[in-house]
Formats: structure tokens, sequence, C-alpha cells
């Protein structure tokens, strides 16, 4: 098992690597377009569908500094994936280096109980989990600003914070049960 | 056939539509019609209905080719145009008399999405159909989903309400109990609510159990008749109706959308009590407010006969017409339509007509989440001015009415947990600033929880607009507070229209927690964003709130800034920044001296902590000894650095360096002032200006430069004497004194 | 490490002193970094897969973050002069940027507090018109009801009186109507509805119609509303006694199951 480590390479000058992975590939791309237009610093992004990564490209890819996952509500399909990929992370990227983005959320066929079992899962794992909105450009843009956001602590750009630290304060929690829209 | 069933239709009708028929229809429109007429005569889709009207009962359905085609050519007309009120009444009717069976029905059912209204009477006829109790089970449900989808679209509703009876006699239906609470929500009245029918529904409950349907229809009863229903109702429940994933929705938005030019002329009178600049794009828009004016004119002419002469409330034009008829006006019976008219809401604040907001939060929590939590286009807004306009007027409404609607707040606790944090947020946060006292053991998970995640995730200008609005939803409480609290400081209604209420530790314990958490907020959010100017603006601005808590909104209640604030605010290159944290110490000063004077004076009065007292006087004696004394190394001080470190950094003198002389902020005034006290000189000393008397005019230059709060703070919390010395006595000791001991003028509040 | 970049990019005009100074500060850093990491590589990798153990893997991770942030002293940014002096530029034109975004917003919230006003002004001038108008109602009404003479008052209500006994007899027709025509006497349905078969064929002579039925109830509330009950005796046909307790005409007594009385519609 070849694990995705967050610490074995040297970082490069004033950059920052991002890992987009989903499984259906309708977002990542839009938001990497929308990423490397940042110019403050260097954004390097790479896309997946899945991890593991493939070996081939292992040397020349970049240390990556922030692992998101895509996870479109509608489709079991994608959270699925998505949990099988994790066990291809190292530990170390649990430190504030893991990021669930969720797409379709406020959509009305979302699988029941898909957004519970999302927010367990990041809730267990200490990750944030953000919510987008990938039909129009404007979501696009602030999921893509947001992201940066996180990335610029994890690849150690903003003095002060850590990794770590933001991910202790951005973690997810999991909802009252209050209120919760039942779907028919 | 059809324009034959739509005569007898309004022959059966009221004359008065008749007669605006008739009003209407000039000759040369009578031979246009008959016009058209013939032209129907011959077209397929008349054929078809004349088919669906004649067709003998008993007729089989299966393998029927007749009823095959003509039931496709309805279908096609009925999803690209929508079916007129004629042809909803022919369908309806075919559908629920079983003429040919069940097996269409559900079919049928299926494609009656009307082009512009529903009659009422086709629906009344249905409903009689459906107490013959023939139908399947499951088409008697479509039949209630299909009415409760096309309520709005119902041209009158006052024979239905007058069957109300019959409706409800459903109610101990199983399967349909949901759907006709839901219907006979929208239908009651007062004069509905009658002891047997609270007991029946009550029976009901304890037969189901406490189902939020019921208990939803039970709360409309308690609000019409408090005495009849002696249930306690919880303050917050579950949505009450489902959502049902409605067939027809799509369908209907679409052909609405197709017909907008239609429709738009028909009701053009409608649009006299919208605001014009609105009816521009969203005419057609799904989430438009109903329009007050009814599309029949039906109604009003049934209320006439009623004794106590009810202005319906779509008749009132004019602000004038709504002071004349203030004591008899009737409400709508299409609560959204209410949002929409500037004079609907004059009423509604007036009159606070508790049934009213009722209704009113129970359409707008039903559409808040049909149209922001539900969509069935996955929140891409195909049209996101509607979207905008919607919540843009919601929030005039609150701001109008004073208040929130306890739907929009519960649908903002769900919203928080599935926003981007930029979608509509504007108008997102100006809702949530809306939002009432929160009990402190729940403020955390609804609020606290999803504003954090969002919070640090978001750029700088989220933050300050979370900051600001978290500083709205702080004075709106305090604000409640003071308007609302009784003499008696115990019991306090927050809102006059729900039935949370709240201790005064309650609400105190809640402000405490709001106060506390922005705190973590600022000190965090400013540690991330480097300080940045804007940021600390914001929190300042918070914080001129939360030190005016007791006098300004007479809670008593005082919360210090945390250190992460109050030394950024300090170390702030920028003099506003300075100024108004002097002004910020100031007022808590005020507000303390305030409270101590009132707590020696009341036995029972409240208790400060020393804690906050404690705090107090370190950041006091911190302001001081820096600003005034030019002494920032004094033993106790919170902020120290290491003597090599100073001693490395080649600082003179650094204990003076954060006087009102050598602060970054001020240095610059300082250089100024010294240019034009010695013009001449030409190296320049700034210590010089410490001397007595260039140091009192440095003062009153700097109080010109509109730092008001630091004259506040110099004048209340320094030495009396220092301030007097201007007038040329006390000379000598004054500049002796400088930089020794703390000039406070009250030592320390403890 | 940030600010030490942010310096250089200032650099171009340093001295060649400041500059090297500035070089070897980053060189160091350089060093410090590839130590570490080198470091890290060389650890080895705990592989944990379950949760548990990641949980207590992060309560490390954040202790001892914490106790590097405890024990971290303040340094100064270089020793430098010169280079200070860029670093305080910097600082300053940053924050006039962010003092120019203040000020703007500032202004933005001046004019929206001016239109909260305005539109504030208007609601109360409103709210003001509308109290004058509550009180003249009110004045119209005491006057009105000054004007009232008993007279008048006799003789609306007789005329109201007289409306609701027409009412009445009205709907007593209907309902006679409708018994006369769906619901027949006893005797007359069972020898109409000869189809059914379980309907009891010995039915007693003295079966009395739904109508009185009716009526019986009524009187009884109506005469001794304190005890509205009906005891049900052989006159009665069963199944129209279960028809008006199924549909909730009647109610049956608590405790006694031969006692009906109406269901209080009123």
């Amino acid at each position: 098992m070849s694990l995705l480590k967050p610490f074995s390479k040297l970082p490069d000058l004033n950059t920052a690597n991002i890992l987009l992975v989903e499984n259906e590939e309708q977002f990542q791309q839009n938001l990497a377009d929308t990423l490397v237009e940042e110019t403050a610093v260097t954004v390097n992004v790479r896309l997946a569908k899945s991890l593991p990564l493939p070996m081939e490209n292992d040397e020349s890819r970049p240390r990556i500094d922030l692992v998101v996952f895509i996870i479109n509500l509608t489709s079991d399909k994608s959270f699925e994936s998505a949990k099988a990929s994790l066990k291809y992370l190292d530990p170390g990227y649990f430190l504030g280096k893991v990021c669930f983005v969720a797409t379709n959320a406020r959509h009305a066929s979302v699988r029941t109980g898909c957004l519970d079992a999302l927010r367990q899962l990041a809730a267990l794992l200490h990750c944030p989990l953000l919510f987008a909105e990938d039909q129009s450009p404007e979501g696009a843009t602030s999921s893509a600003r947001r992201l940066l956001t996180i990335l610029k602590v994890a690849s150690g750009l903003v003095p002060n914070t850590t990794a770590l630290y933001l991910s202790s304060l951005t973690r997810c929690t999991m909802p009252p049960d209050i209120d919760q829209p039942s779907f028919d | 056939m059809a324009t034959q069933l739509n005569l007898s239709d309004s022959d059966s009708s009221d004359l008065s539509d008749q007669s605006v028929f008739t009003r209407r229809s000039n000759r040369s429109l009578r031979i246009a019609e008959q016009e058209r007429r013939k032209k129907e005569e011959e077209d397929p889709f008349v054929l078809a209905l004349k088919y669906f009207s004649e067709v003998e009962a008993g007729t089989p359905a299966t393998g029927n080719d007749e009823l095959e085609n003509n039931l496709v050519r309805v279908e096609k007309v009925a999803f690209s145009r929508g079916l007129s009120p004629e042809a909803i009444s022919v369908m309806l009717d075919f559908a629920m008399s079983l003429r040919m069976g069940s097996s269409p029905c559900a079919r049928v059912l299926k494609c009656l999405l009307p082009a512009s209204v529903v009659p009422q009477e086709a629906v009344v006829r249905a409903i009689v159909w459906l107490t013959v109790r023939k139908l399947p089970i499951s088409t008697q449900v479509l039949f209630m989903k299909w009415v409760l989808t096309v309520f709005d679209m119902i041209d009158a509703k006052d024979k239905l309400r007058a069957i109300y009876g019959f409706i409800f006699s459903f109610v101990t239906d199983e399967n349909l109990c949901p759907f006709i609470c839901h219907l006979l929500y929208l239908l009651t009245r007062k004069e509905n609510v009658r002891v047997f029918r609270v007991r029946k529904l009550l029976e009901q409950q304890s037969k189901l159990g406490r189902q939020p349907y019921l208990l939803y229809l039970l709360s409309l009863y308690k609000v019409f008749c408090p005495e009849l229903v002696t249930l306690s109702i919880p303050s917050r429940m579950k949505s009450g109706f489902k959502n049902h994933i409605s067939p027809w929705k799509s369908a209907l938005i679409a052909v609405q959308k197709r017909n907008d030019m239609q429709v738009a002329s028909s009701i053009s009178l409608a649009f006299a009590v919208r605001d014009k600049t609105a009816s521009r794009k969203r005419k057609h828009a799904h989430l438009d407010l109903p329009s007050l004016n009814p599309v029949t004119i039906k109604e009003p002419q049934a209320a006439q006969s009623s004794s106590r002469k009810l202005v319906p409330m779509q008749q009132i034009q004019s602000f004038a017409q709504l002071l004349q008829n203030m004591h008899r006006i009737e409400l709508p019976a299409q609560m959204g339509s209410l949002l929409g008219s500037s004079l609907a809401l004059q009423y509604l604040d007036c009159v606070q007509d508790e049934s009213a907001l009722l209704r009113l939060n129970f359409w707008l929590g039903y559409t808040l989440h049909e149209e922001f939590l539900f969509c069935s286009d996955g929140g891409a807004n195909k049209n996101p001015e509607e979207a905008l306009q919607f919540l843009n007027r919601l929030l005039s409404v609150q701001h109008f009415l004073q208040e929130g609607f306890n739907s929009s707040d519960a649908f903002m606790y769900k919203f928080l947990n599935v926003w981007d944090g930029s979608l509509l947020r504007p108008q997102i946060l100006g809702l949530l600033s809306n939002i009432p006292v929160i009990p402190s053991s729940q403020i955390k998970t609804l609020l606290f929880d999803p504003l954090m995640q969002l919070f640090f995730t978001s750029s700088l200008f989220f933050k300050c607009g979370l900051i600001e609005c978290l500083n709205h939803m702080l004075l709106k409480w305090l604000t409640w507070h003071s308007a609302y609290a009784l003499e008696d400081d115990l019991d306090i209604s927050l809102n006059s229209h729900t039935s949370i209420n709240i201790t005064l530790s309650g609400f105190k314990d809640s402000v405490m927690e709001l106060v506390h958490f922005v705190g973590r907020l600022a000190s965090v959010g400013l540690q991330l964003e480097d300080c940045h100017s804007l940021l600390l603006s914001f929190i300042l601005d918070f914080y001129e709130t939360v030190c005016d808590t007791f006098l300004k909104f007479g809670l008593p209640l005082v919360v210090m800034p945390p250190p992460g604030v109050f030394y950024p605010a300090f170390f702030a290159a920028d003099p506003v920044s300075v100024d108004r944290l002097a002004f910020i110490m100031h007022r808590y000063k005020v507000n303390l001296t305030s409270a101590k004077r009132q707590e020696k004076v009341t036995e029972q009065g409240f208790h400060i902590s020393r804690q906050t007292f404690r705090e107090f006087n370190r950041y006091q004696v911190f302001l001081v000894n820096c600003l005034w004394n030019s002494n920032m190394c004094y033993p106790e001080a919170d902020v120290r650095l290491s003597d090599e470190l100073l001693a490395k950094s080649g600082v003179p003198q650094f204990s003076t360096r954060f006087d009102l002389i050598h602060h970054p902020a001020f240095v610059s005034y300082a250089l100024d002032f010294h240019h034009k006290c010695w013009p001449g000189r030409k190296d320049t000393d700034l210590n010089s200006i410490k001397q007595s008397k260039p140091w009192n005019w440095y003062l009153e230059y700097l109080f010109t430069q509109g730092f008001d709060g630091l004259k506040d703070f110099v004048q209340n919390s320094i030495n009396q004497r220092v301030m007097m010395a201007g007038d040329g006595c006390d000379n000598v000791t004054q500049s002796q004194k400088l930089g020794s001991a703390p000039h406070i003028k009250q030592p320390l509040l403890s | 490490m940030g600010e030490v970049r942010a310096d250089r990019g200032a650099a171009g005009q340093l001295s060649e002193a400041a500059e090297s100074e500035l070089l070897q500060q980053c060189e160091e850093q350089f060093a410090r970094l590839e130590k570490l990491q080198n470091e890290i590589i060389l650890c080895e990798p705990d592989i944990c897969e379950n949760h548990q153990e990641q949980s207590v893997n992060r309560l490390a991770a954040t202790d001892a973050e914490l106790k590097l942030w405890m024990s971290t002293e303040p340094s100064s940014l270089a020793a430098n002069a010169e280079i200070l002096l860029h670093a305080g530029k910097d600082e300053m034109l940053k924050l006039c940027s962010e003092l120019e975004m203040v000020v703007s917003c500032c202004e933005a919230k001046r004019d929206k507090l001016r239109e909260t006003k305005e539109l504030e002004q208007k609601w109360l001038e409103e709210k003001k018109q509308v109290l004058l108008a509550a009180n003249d109602h009110i004045e119209r009404l005491r006057v009105e009801k000054e004007k009232y003479s008993e007279h008048n008052i006799l003789l609306d209500t007789k005329a109201k009186i007289k409306k609701m006994k027409t009412y009445q007899e009205q709907l007593m027709e209907s309902l006679g109507d409708i018994l006369g025509k769906h619901v027949p006497p006893p005797q007359e349905e069972s020898t109409a509805s000869k189809k059914k078969k379980n309907i009891p064929l010995e039915i007693s002579e003295d079966l009395v119609s739904l109508n009185t039925i009716l009526e019986v109830l009524m009187d009884k509330v109506m005469n001794t509303p304190h005890d509205p009950y009906v005891t049900i005796d052989h006159t009665f046909w069963p199944p129209y006694v279960e028809m008006l307790l199924r549909y909730g005409i009647a109610v049956r007594h608590q405790e006694n199951n031969f006692k009906i009385r109406l269901e209080t519609f009123f």
C-alpha cells in the first residue's frame, strides 16, 4: 500500500500544493481553474479520481499540502469512493491537512442519511467539511477561496498559525437533530 | 363542449361574476368569441375534453384506444401550456368519479397542471367524490397532494370553507390525516374552531401519537381559541407538514414560466400593490410573492353578505383607505401576499393578529424550505435575482415589524449547516442577525458550531460580515430586553408572538455566551488575519455595544474583552483604533462605577464578579501606565519582553515607547505638534513635550483632532490635577510626577 | 518565514550589507528546514488504522504544539536598521491600504444608516397617523353609542331574533327534507332493501324515525342542559344509534352505555 505522506518532500519556496479528489470529476476542474488564479503564492493543483495515486508520477509530484475530497451528496458512490480513498493517506494528514467538500447539499434528492454519514466521518477525523454551490460560477469561486484559506495555512504560509491549530477551530461537528428535515 | 361547461360553471357561481363578465364584453368582443368557439369545435383538445366529460360510466379502460389517444392529447396540452379552468373541472370530475374505473385516475391527476386558476367548484365536487370512498387509498392521497400543491391557485376559498365540516371528517382516516390537517390548516378560521373538533383531534392524537401535523393544526386552533385547547404546544416544533416530492411542482413552474405573458395580462390589476421595480422581471417567478389581489373577484362579494361587512385587504388601495377601514379588514387566504404589500404590513403591525402571523409564519417556513433547502434543481438557481429579491423583501418586512418569524429562524438553523458562506451572504447574515435569543443550552449547537466552521475557513470579508452580524444580533437582543423586560426583572417575553419565555438569568447567560463567543472569534481572527485594521474596526464596533450593556440597555452584565482583542487594539498603528479602545475603556468604567453605585443603593441588586473588576483594573492600569506614565515595563504588566531582547533591539527608553507621544499611532501628531510649538528648533526632541505646559497643549491639540474617546478617557480616568494644570499652577509638581506612580483618579475599582 | 520573504521583496533598494544579512537569514532557515525534513523521513512511520489511536495521535500533536507555543519567545526581525526601515515602510503601506478599506466601509455604513433613518421616520409618521385614526374611531364609536337610544336597541334585537328564527326554520326544513329523502323510517327501509339479508327481519312496530331521535336529543340538550343524556330504549333502532355515534353526532355517556347525548356543536 503506497501511502501519501505530508512531509516526504521538501517544500518549494512560496508554493502550495493541493490535491482534489473527486470520483465524478465534475467539480474539481472548475475549482482547479479558480485556484490557480491566486497570485500571492504559486498554487499547484493535482487532480485525482481516487486514491492511491499512481506510482509512476511519484517522483514528479510535489509535496501535497492539502487533500480535498469532493463528495456529491446525491450519489452514494461518491461518498463510498472517498471513504475508500482515505486509507491511502498517512495519518499525518489528519492533523489538519484533509478537508471535505460536499456538493448538492440543498438538493431535493439527497440520499437519506448520506449527509449525516459524511458529517460523522468528518467529525470523527477532525476535518473541516465545507459546502459548495458547484452549479454557479460564484459558488465555485467562493469555494476555491475558502480552500485557499485552508491551503495557505496547511502549507505553512501564514505566520503564527499551523494546520493543526486551524483544524481544531474548523473541524466538523454534528448538528443537533431538532428540526432536521425529514425527506420522504 | 368546453365552452358550454364554462357557462354552466359560471351559472352556478355568483351572479356578480356574470355582471363583471357582461360589463367587460361588448358586441365586437362577443363576435370574436363566437369565432373562437367555432374554431375550437374542431380542436382535437376540445374534442378530447368532450370525450372525458361525456364518456359513459362503466366504459372499460383497458385496451381502450380512444381513451389512450384522448388522454395523450390532454397530457400534451397540460405539460406544455397547462389546462384551462374548464379543462381542470372536466378532468378532475372524470378522474374522481371513477367513470372508467380507478386505473386512469392517477395518470389524469398527474397531468392536472392549471394554466391559470383552479375553479373551486371543481375541488368541492372532487371532495364530494372523495366522500364516496371508492377511490383507492393511493389515489386519495395523490388527490390531496394535488389540492395542496395547487391550493394557491384555487380561485376562491369560500365554498371550500363552507364544507369545512366535511373535510374535517376525514381526519379519522389514517392515510389522509396528514394531508387533511394541512388543508384544514390553510382553511381554518376562527368560526371553524369548535370543542368537538378539538376533541376529535386530541382523540386522533392519542391514537396516532403526537404527530407534528396534528400539533400544527392544534396550535392554530389554540391561537384562535386558546380557551378550547389546553394542550401545551412545544415552542419549537418539527416542521409540521412534510414537503412532498410533488409530481407537479417542477412541471407547474415550467408551465407558469411559459405562460408568463398571458397570466400577467389577466391579473394585471394585481400589481397595483406591488413595488414597481420588482415587477419588471419577477412576475413569473415561483419564488414570487403571491399577488394580493385575487385572480377572481368572487370572494369580495361573498364577504359582503355577512353582517359585519368586512373589507377584504385586497380592496384597500391607499393608506387613507386603510385608516378608514382598519377595524373591519379581512385578511386574504394567501398569507404570503401580505409580505408584498406595505399597507398589509401596516395593518398586521397594528392589529397584532396572532393567527395572521401564525399563518404567515407557516407559509414562510414552507416556502423557505422548499426554495432553499429542498431545491429540485439542486440550488442551481436559474434566477438568483428571484431569491435575492425574496429575501430582501423578507428582511425589510422583519425590519418593519421589528421581529423575526420563527419559521425563518428555524430555517436559518438548518441553512447554516449547509451554507457555503457566500450564497446570498448579505441577506443570510441579515436574517441571522434577526434571530431572537436562544437559550444558552442550545446556542452552541444551533449557532456557534456552524458559524465557527464558516468563520475560520472564510475570507476576511466574511469574518468582518459575521462580526457585524453578531453585533446586530446582540443589539437586537439587548433592545428586546430593554423594551420587554418586566418590572420584576424575572420573566421577560422576548418576542410578543413567540412563546419563548426566558428568565433574566437565562437571558444573561445567553448574552454572555454570545459575547464570549465573539471574543474567541475576534482573538483568533485577528491572529489569523495579521490584525487587519478592517477586522479590528468591526470588532471594536462590537465592543462598543458590549461595554454599554448596563447603562444603555439596563442589563446588569459587564463582560470585558479578551486580551486577544485588547492588546492588538492598543498596539495598532492607527490612532483611530487606539482612540476607540480608549472610548470603550471609558464606557466600561462609567458602566462599572454606576453598577457599583446601584449595587450599594439597592440591596437586592446584581453582583458583578470580582473577576470582571480585576480584568478591568488590569487593562486600565496598563493603559494609564503606557499612555500616560510612559512606564510600559511595570512589574504586573501582562505584556513583557525579556530584557536581553529589549537590550538587543537597541530601542532607547523602551519603556516610554507607547506613551501618547511615542505610540506609533500618535508619533506623527507629536511631530506635527513639535513643529508647531517650536517652529525654530532644528533638532526634534519629542521628550520636551512632556513638560507640563506643552503636555497640556499637546493634549488639547490631540483632542481637537477628533480623538474624543481619548479625551473622555483622559478626563475621566486620569488624575484631575493634571488636567487642571493647564492654567499654570502646579507646574513643577506635575512634571516631576509624570513618569512615576500611576495617576489614576479613582485608583482601582473593586 | 513569511516575513523574511516579504522583506526580500522589498530588498531591491537595499544596500549590499543588508541584502547579504537577509540572505544569510534565509540560508539558516533553509538549512534548519532540511535538517528537520531529514529527521522526519528517518522517523519510523507509525501507521494507525483505528480512529481511537488517531485521536491519541492528535492529542499528542496538539499537546506538543501547545508546549512549543508556550515556550516560544519573540525575536527581533533583524538587527540591520536599513532592513527594519524597509519592513516598517511595508507595514505602513499595508496599513494605509487597510485603512482605505475601513474608510469606504464606514462610508457605506453611514449611507446605510441614513437610509434606515429615513425609512424609519416614514414609518413613524405612518404609525402616528394610524394611532390618530384609531383614536378617531374610538371617539366615533363612543358618540354613536351615546346617540343610540334604548328603543333602537330593542328594535334591532327584535329584528335579529326574527331573522334567526327564520333561519332556524329554514335549517329545520332542510334537515327534515334530507332525512325524509335519504333516511326514511326503519320499517320502510327494511322493506325497500330486501337485498340486504343481514338486516334483522322482525322490526319492532314502535321504532321511531331518525327525525324523532334527533328531535329528542336536541330537546333534551335545550331543556335540561345540565343533563343532556337520553336513555336508549326499544324505540331507537340500533343502526341509527350506531350511525349517530360513529359520525360524531351523538356521544355515549361515559359510565352508562345506554345513555347518549347530542355532540356539543355550539
